[in-house]
């Protein structure tokens, strides 16, 4: 590595940044206020340059830049630029505003890099957190992971200098870099920066500092310097893009947006149409910006744009793998204006914090425990060589001090879910007065216009008839207002989640109408996303991540999104999903999720485009999970009618999708008649078992009989026939053999025993309709040889008919009202 | 006395921490000479942890698999002075810890009570010499010292096995020399009255959560002291490296001339590793065995089928002596588990790809 990187009194400085690490923010500042740059040029989309001047407003942050591109699939895809009070980027951009000079950002613009499968934060840090350097680095310091390393380079330690710091993240990132190589987006972008930096300093005489992600500081040092001989992974791509598959023709993008930039800058010099909004001083440098700015944006339409949005702590503490940053805000924004403010001794106003969050959920917490926490906290600290008691170490002493349980792995503790609390951060951000709205809010008038379903003073009711594609695009729109808790709308009535009325039919039926609290809604829905779209899938992932356990829950959201359009689901979502119906387990869930997946799978016509392919994959994992805790299920006591139900989903499921899916018929048979061989088993159950097995052939009459003879006794009879007549109804009534048997067995029943018999052998036969009970007994009187009676035809009118079902839909409703009618099963 | 062992210590069916590893900490504690300490410790915090954890550049075996930051907070908790608990699963190496703590801390890892539920205050603090105390009445020589009043007295770490054993008014013998760090022996003279625990004195204590509930800690011990999970171990690989080599050197010490093929120990950890988490390798919930599967079991599970394999067959280790010593070793006599342990095979261990988890679903029908 060459020296002369590290240092600051050239005409161009590299300051190296991690996004979002306090101790760079501060240390940023401090250097632009002593070297008094012409310009700071930061890495950040350079289409936004032109709208520098809304940066400066008076906003609460965090905020982010948001910037969207209609791919050439025409999916939209967005990403985000996060600032946090905190963020070197956004000190950096204070400092040019306290000194006059110019800010500008230089990255490539979002939109000419955007894939299906591009990072969509752009400020995350996946290249250092999963880097073979850094995990070697992680081994040698004896730290867990690659936040604890960055925290002892660079923020604990409140005296850091900036010839310190440079040392250290250029030290670093240079070995990062040799490390594992750089991907072909990187190398681009970088050959992209670079010819920024080298046009500002052609156009300026003073000193530039350019704040970029360490990992580039080098490569772009290389770049303007002209160094020959170094390592090649500073110039050329050496892997695979870390999230996009294709790679992106470096060469085409790098020569054409350097050639054509000039030719552009040239162009708006003569035009001489600067942008008078964006406050800065008036030197070359604005022409500078603005043809960067305008170059930036390339082809300026509907297909790509660039806002303000507002963002919080909560969801940049969320992110996860490559698209994960610095963890805990609410702990670096502490760090951040303490030092600041020159105090210390952040942990005690966290630790204080959590403290009061917790007596005031009436958690007890001595003074006694405090005082345990901090001195351990303190020791801890010191024997890690700490200068100061940091994140790591408060909850580790909180982990020793206070946790008095077995902690089990991935089980929190309520002292530790507050410390987290705290150390996340609750702050929203929130753009200011005079600043345009939010994306978001622009977004969802424009579409509600197109799609006229503006909600107007007075309620309308809106009929969707979902075999019209407008339609169907209209109740997207709709389920995805709801998702984000927009007030107005309404779904008050629907056919789709029954698979279509009567003549199958698909309608929904809404209610629209403006409310107050419609844009306020709006403004804070603004935080998950720039769009309806994404902001209702942000929103709607944050709902799964929600849900712990229940994998019924976890397919509702998967029917949801279906509902809501989102056909090409991320593969989080469903991961998630798989990953929660592995982990359930609960027979009665998992099996509850098969209705929801089954229904995508084979019902729903709105889902003209819905990725079979993965429902179907998806069914496959819930059918064998059901069957693998079909084995485990025990007793059923109290939940055999929920059992019947679950038992006839799992069968229909087979029946309808074991050929086409492919499933494991003889792992079906297996574990049915596994699960049927168990001693001890419930009437019921055994009697839905061999049901099931006897519907798919797999069990001959005689089997059945056999089983039968086993309950045959006043007390299990009944249930044993509740079981088989559910699952199967069609070959039970069918079979004389069978009901031969069962008239035998009630025939040798004392007066008593049938009277026992009588209440569940009534329920077992309720799973016939009258007329199949009517062929049952025709059947039965014909076998024994006595004579039988024709039964007469039903001759009521439709007429008739509609006004007994009327008067029986009054009846229960009074039934009802006076609580008369028990269970909801009855 | 501890030179007399010396001499012997090959012979010694398992020396404790100090003497098998005699010359790492005496090159620990050359390295740390002039460093600052906690009072009475011969060695750093950091070279405790370093001791613990191994360090090959100083050719420090490791000899505890966890995390750093879980070894840090306990000898942290040590420094602190206040007492160490040590909880988890049986098997997960507390003893061992504590014993290496101990051993690194003060050079002496024997001041050990096991607690039980017939422990009294005599085997804790300290008893009578009868026939002296007859003819002298009490004083500091017709007393006999048990392993907490010697651990005050020297200044070292004492260490309480299964403390959870003990009845609670046993237990609560610790409150006063954990807070006050100070003994009452009223028997004695007024000038004898009261011992003072020397710096360097703490207390390691360990508990195992399968035995939660037999005697539960009063609230006022509790605050005393900072618990620590001892968790087990979380990879599957170093669980795999850790059977391997303790299994080794099993057949070694006992002159059985086999060894376990890495397949063999594949199957044999995944299956311990799924049981015990409850979730196999590919994210599926498992229902839990009440039986204890941890790292230990899976040394003698191994270790027995080596044994079988070695006397009853040609010496190959194949799964099927696998299924047989898991019946024995780790399954004891639970119906419930069996029919667990037969629901494991028949859903996860089935669908496996690769030779030998095909033999060793073939070979549940041992089971």
């Amino acid at each position: 590595m060459k020296r002369e990187i590290l240092d600051t009194t050239s005409r161009v400085v590299f300051f190296p940044v991690r996004h979002h690490s306090p101790a760079c923010a501060r240390l940023v500042y401090d250097l632009a206020l002593e070297m008094k740059p012409d310009a700071i040029l930061i890495e950040g989309p350079s289409d936004f340059n032109l709208h520098m001047s809304e940066l400066a407003l008076d906003h609460k942050l965090p905020i982010a830049i948001y910037s969207y591109a209609q791919l050439e699939d025409g999916t939209r895809r967005g990403a985000f630029y996060p600032f946090c009070d905190y963020s070197p980027e956004w000190q950096a951009f204070q400092a040019a505003k306290k000194l006059n000079s110019s800010a500008a950002f230089i990255d490539m613009p979002w939109a000419d890099m955007a894939r299906s499968d591009s990072a969509s934060h752009r400020y995350a840090d996946g290249e250092l957190r999963f880097n073979s350097y850094a995990n070697a680095l992680c081994t040698k310091l004896g730290v867990d992971s690659f936040d604890d390393v960055w925290d002892m380079l660079a923020e604990i330690d409140p005296q850091l200098t900036v010839a310190q710091l440079f040392e250290r993240l250029h030290t670093f990132a240079y070995h990062v870099r040799l490390a594992d190589g750089v991907s072909n987006e990187d190398v681009v972008r970088e050959a992209f920066m670079a010819s920024e930096i080298l046009r500002a300093m052609d156009a300026l005489p003073g000193k530039i500092l350019v704040v970029t992600g360490a990992f580039h500081s080098y490569a772009l040092f290389v770049r303007i310097m002209g160094l020959d001989g170094e390592n090649p992974v500073f110039l050329t791509a050496t892997k695979e893009n870390i999230n996009a598959h294709d790679p992106i023709d470096a060469d085409v993008d790098a020569t054409t947006s350097t050639v054509a930039y000039e030719a552009e800058a040239n162009e708006v010099e003569s035009d001489d149409e600067g942008d008078d909004d964006n406050g800065l001083d008036e030197t070359d440098l604005e022409d500078f910006v603005t043809a960067a700015a305008q170059l930036a944006r390339g082809p300026v339409g509907p297909a790509r744009g660039i806002a303000l949005t507002p963002y919080s702590y909560d969801r940049l503490d969320s992110l996860k793998g490559y698209e994960a940053g610095m963890p805990g805000p609410g702990f670096y924004d502490h760090v951040f204006r303490d030092r600041r403010e020159g105090t210390g001794q952040t942990y005690r106003k966290i630790l204080f914090q959590a403290v009061t969050d917790l007596r005031a959920r009436k958690q007890f917490v001595s003074a006694a425990d405090v005082i345990a926490v901090e001195s351990t906290a303190r020791a801890l600290a010191a024997i890690r060589c700490h200068e100061e008691v940091w994140r790591s170490d408060l909850i580790d002493a909180i982990l020793g001090a206070v946790v008095k349980e077995d902690l089990v792995h991935g089980c929190h503790h309520p002292l530790l879910n507050a410390i987290h609390e705290v150390l996340r951060g609750s702050a929203v951000g929130c753009l200011a007065t005079d600043a345009a709205l939010p994306p978001l809010v622009r977004d969802i008038q424009d579409i509600l216009t197109q799609e006229q379903l503006s909600p107007g003073r007075i309620l309308a009711k809106v009929k969707l008839d979902l075999s019209a594609e407008d339609a169907v695009r209209k109740s997207f729109v709709l389920h995805r207002l709801v998702c984000l808790g927009i007030s107005g709308f309404s779904l008050v009535d629907t056919s789709v989640m029954a698979g279509g009325d009567d003549e199958g039919n698909l309608w929904e039926e809404w209610e629209i109408q403006w409310t107050p609290l419609f844009d306020a809604n709006c403004i804070e829905a603004a935080i998950y996303g720039s769009t309806l779209g994404d902001a209702a899938a942000v929103k709607l992932m944050e709902r799964a991540s929600a849900i712990d356990h229940d994998s019924e829950a976890a397919a509702m959201i998967l029917l949801d999104a279906c509902l809501m359009g989102f056909n090409n689901l991320s593969a989080m979502l469903h991961s998630q999903l798989r990953a929660l119906i592995n982990r359930d387990n609960n027979f009665f869930s998992v099996t509850g999720a098969l209705a929801p997946v089954l229904h995508l799978y084979k019902y729903d016509q709105v889902l003209k485009d819905k990725p079979i392919d993965t429902i179907g994959s998806i069914l496959y994992q819930v059918f064998h999970r059901s069957l693998w805790l079909l084995e485990t299920l025990g007793r059923i006591d109290s939940m055999e009618t929920e059992f019947i139900s679950k038992m006839s989903l799992l069968l229909e499921t087979f029946e309808r999708c074991w050929q086409p899916l492919e499933f494991d018929r003889a792992e079906f048979v297996t574990v049915l008649q596994r699960a049927r061989a168990e001693k001890d088993t419930n009437p019921l159950m055994l009697g839905a078992l061999t049901g099931a097995l006897w519907t798919i052939g797999e069990s001959p009459l005689d089997d059945v009989v056999a089983d039968m003879t086993f309950f045959s006794s006043p007390d299990s009879l009944g249930d044993f026939l509740t079981g088989l007549f559910a699952m199967a109804r069609e070959a039970s009534q069918h079979r004389v053999e069978l009901i031969m048997k069962i008239d035998e067995f009630l025939m040798s029943f004392s007066v008593d025993d049938f009277l026992q018999a009588l209440p569940s052998l009534r329920l077992a036969f309720s799973y016939f309709t009258p007329r199949e009970k009517f062929y049952i007994s025709q059947n039965l009187v014909k076998q024994i040889g006595a004579s039988t009676a024709p039964l007469p035809a039903l001759e009521v009118s439709a007429e008739v008919a509609a006004k007994v079902m009327a008067y029986e839909e009054r009846l229960k409703a009074v039934l009802e009202r006076y609580g008369l009618r028990g269970g909801d099963n009855d | 006395m501890v030179g007399a062992v010396k001499s012997n210590k090959e012979e010694i069916q398992r020396p404790p921490a100090e003497l098998l590893f005699a010359d790492e900490l005496e090159r620990l504690e050359k390295a740390d000479k002039g460093k600052p300490r906690p009072g009475g410790w011969k060695l750093t915090p950091q070279s405790v942890l370093t001791f613990v954890t191994g360090d090959p550049a100083q050719k420090i075996e490791p000899k505890f698999v966890g995390k750093r930051s879980f070894l840090e907070r306990c000898v942290v908790a040590l420094a602190t002075n206040r007492g160490l608990m040590l909880i988890g699963e049986p098997g997960t190496a507390k003893s061992y810890l504590s014993e290496l703590l101990a051993a690194a801390i003060c050079g002496e890892s024997t001041l050990t009570i096991q607690g039980s539920a017939g422990t009294t205050e005599d085997n804790i603090k300290y008893s009578w010499n009868y026939a002296l105390l007859l003819a002298e009445g009490p004083s500091p020589r017709s007393m006999v010292p048990a392993p907490l009043y010697r651990g005050m007295t020297q200044g070292k770490i004492v260490r309480f096995e299964e403390i959870t054993r003990c009845p609670l008014e046993i237990q609560d013998t610790l409150l006063s020399v954990l807070s006050d760090r100070v003994m009452a022996i009223p028997e004695l003279p007024d000038e004898d009255r009261m011992l003072y625990a020397q710096v360097g004195f703490n207390i390691i204590a360990t508990a195992n959560t399968r035995d939660k509930g037999v005697n539960e800690m009063s609230a006022a011990l509790k605050r005393r002291f900072n618990f620590e999970t001892v968790q087990s171990i979380s990879e599957m690989k170093d669980e795999m490296a850790l059977v391997q080599r303790e299994t080794e050197k099993l057949f070694k010490r006992t002159n059985v001339p086999v060894s376990l093929r890495p397949d063999i120990t594949e199957v044999l950890v995944t299956t311990f590793h799924e049981l015990r988490a409850g979730k196999t390798a590919d994210g599926q919930a498992l229902e839990n065995l009440t039986t204890v599967m941890s790292t230990a079991e899976a040394i003698s599970t191994a270790y027995a089928a080596g044994v079988h394999a070695y006397y009853y067959s040609k010496g190959e280790v194949t799964p099927d002596h696998l299924v047989q010593s898991l019946l024995g070793s780790a399954l004891k006599d639970s119906p419930d588990d069996l029919k667990k342990l037969h629901h494991y095979f028949n859903h996860a261990v089935r669908n496996r790809k690769g030779a030998h988890w095909q033999a060793y679903y073939e070979a549940r029908k041992h089971l």
